[in-house]
């Protein structure tokens, strides 16, 4: 792993206004992501992870969310300095999202061909006409393993499995080859043998693609399969950042320690299922 | 872990569909739970479980099979006492519990069905209720809307403590639950349990759960059981393919055990 700092985050704050009431999310959070690893972001509900991957993308709602501090820097640029169109093209080109809903996040009254050639042609840098773009999707669907890609660029979200449905969106989030991939609990509506395929596909797009991922989740299983590092957020505080080994075995602070006690886990050594041996 | 509390034998449930072929959404089903005993379903989505738990609590009329308490036949029309014997814990904390209804009358409605409570034997019943499930009694007056995701949850648990219930059906208690909260809910149910000898079907998706809080296990896919066997057993060596497949799948922390 090449030690290039490929996202820094420093002193980072986030607000929220309403009705003249300005509530702080979260201030002073400060972390890196290196060039190739998979960094893990776990915390419970309102521990700001959701945020702060939406800040990087800057896809908090504008009239309400701001910045009262920090800085974003990515590939070299601060993305809280950047004029709308320049994030434009940075979201989507280099930085790309998969959501844990992928129901919702995928358009209902478009075919997913149709959704799939406009984003492949918005991001094109040479003009692509609507059949190549039509095949680059076809193959990128391939690429997640959904086979019949043909029948499937005509049919609907609605028309597709949950698994199928959360391929389709890691498909797009590829189809530009970003370099960082930024992915929201993307297993969590899953069941386990779906999430298992889905967590095997993002590793192995990860070597082939050379990506960098930065993956939210709650579930610390998960965590453990996909993490190099892990950085643990509770109410949008910083409270342990380490290699996933060091968290898993010497968790120094102590919420740490009782997230990691909270988990429900299967004892493979001890076998006395129904209390803690 | 004694006698038979509940038998259930060959439950059916098929959907009529219009000009189409007819779905079975749940196969020849068939099982026993014991006295003080936690019966786990585990299985994907679209596999029965939450239809055989409804059959089960008469939320849902069977197609066919039959279903025995305590030695004796439920019939389609329970009597008030059947109902009372086995109650049922949602998923969703939040909308499971009626907005428009103080805690404390939320708790009252089984307290007055079933035991014809009024009063101060009622003011004080629900007292004993929310000391039961760890919530401050001052939280009587209070409406769902103003507890968090694991108070409604134990407002939920402490409901169906009111019935005095022999079974309790839980539909996964605690998947939309933080994972703190949710460990203190399984401690809370387990305690329950300890204490009062409660036997209980338990539904989860998260095969860890099922795991700590499960003596026995129920495997469905597509409608129907394809292995059961007591929790250790199914989890260390699964007979049936599909059950191997769904073992296999849970993400692994290869670490020994041990208290951080």
């Amino acid at each position: 792993m090449s030690k290039e700092k490929l996202l820094k985050i420093q002193n980072l704050s986030v607000a929220f206004t309403k009705n003249q009431v300005t509530t702080p999310i979260f201030s002073g959070l400060s972390f890196d992501i290196y060039q190739g690893e998979t960094v893990c972001l776990v915390g419970e509900s309102g521990s700001g992870k959701s945020v702060t991957a939406k800040a990087i993308m800057q896809l908090l709602p504008t009239e309400t969310a701001s910045y009262p501090e920090g800085e974003i820097w990515f590939n070299g640029r601060n993305l809280l300095a950047l004029h709308e169109q320049e994030m434009e093209r940075i979201r989507g080109d280099q930085i790309a999202m998969v959501f844990q809903d992928a129901l919702s996040a995928l358009n209902p009254v478009y075919t997913i061909g149709t959704q799939m050639v406009d984003l492949i042609r918005l991001h094109s840098k040479e003009k692509v006409s609507k059949r190549q773009a039509l095949e680059q999707a076809q193959q990128l669907l391939e690429q997640v393993d959904i086979r019949h890609a043909d029948e499937v660029v005509k049919q609907y979200p609605f028309q597709l499995s949950g698994g199928m449905r959360q391929r389709v969106m890691i498909a797009m989030a590829l189809s530009t080859r970003p370099r960082l991939l930024i992915a929201d609990e993307p297993t969590t509506a899953l069941d386990v043998t779906v999430q298992s395929n889905i967590l095997k596909l993002i590793r192995q797009l990860k070597q082939q693609y050379d990506m960098t991922i930065m993956f939210i989740t709650h579930d610390l299983g998960v965590v453990y399969e996909m993490a190099d590092r892990v950085l643990v957020l509770r109410q949008g505080e910083l409270v342990e950042a380490g290699t996933r080994d060091d968290i898993f075995t010497r968790p120094s602070h102590a919420y740490t320690k009782q997230l990691l006690n909270s988990m429900p886990r299967i004892y493979y050594q001890e076998q006395t299922p129904g209390a803690k041996p | 872990m004694e006698q038979t509390l509940l038998e259930v034998s060959h439950l059916n449930k098929i959907y009529k569909r219009k000009g189409g072929p007819d779905f079975s959404a749940v196969k020849d089903v068939s099982f026993t739970l014991a006295q003080g005993e936690t019966l786990g379903i585990v299985g994907e989505s679209g596999s029965g479980k939450t239809t055989v738990a409804k059959m089960v609590a008469g939320m849902l009329p069977a197609t066919s099979g039959s279903l025995v308490l305590n030695g004796q036949a439920m019939e389609s029309r329970r009597s008030k006492d059947m109902k009372r014997n086995i109650q049922y814990i949602f998923q969703d904390p939040v909308s499971s519990l009626n907005p428009r209804l103080k805690i404390k009358d939320i708790l009252a409605e089984p307290l007055k069905l079933y035991f014809n409570l009024r009063g101060e034997a009622l003011n004080s019943r629900i007292n004993e209720l929310l000391d039961d499930v760890g919530i401050p009694q001052s939280y009587r007056d209070r409406y769902p809307k103003e507890l968090s995701g694991g108070q409604c949850q134990r407002i939920g648990i402490a409901r169906a403590l009111a019935a005095e219930p022999s079974i309790m059906v839980c539909d996964e208690p605690t998947s939309a639950l933080d994972m703190t909260i949710q460990s203190q809910i399984l401690e809370l149910l387990q305690e329950l349990q300890r204490s009062r000898g409660f036997s209980y079907i338990f539904i989860a998706h998260g095969l860890e759960v099922i795991y700590t809080i499960s003596n026995r296990v129920l495997v469905m896919k597509q409608g129907e059981v394809v292995e059961t066997g007591a929790t250790a057993q199914v989890f260390h060596s699964p007979e049936h393919p599909y059950t191997q497949t769904l073992i296999q799948s849970i993400p692994k922390i290869e670490l020994p055990y041990f208290e951080y």
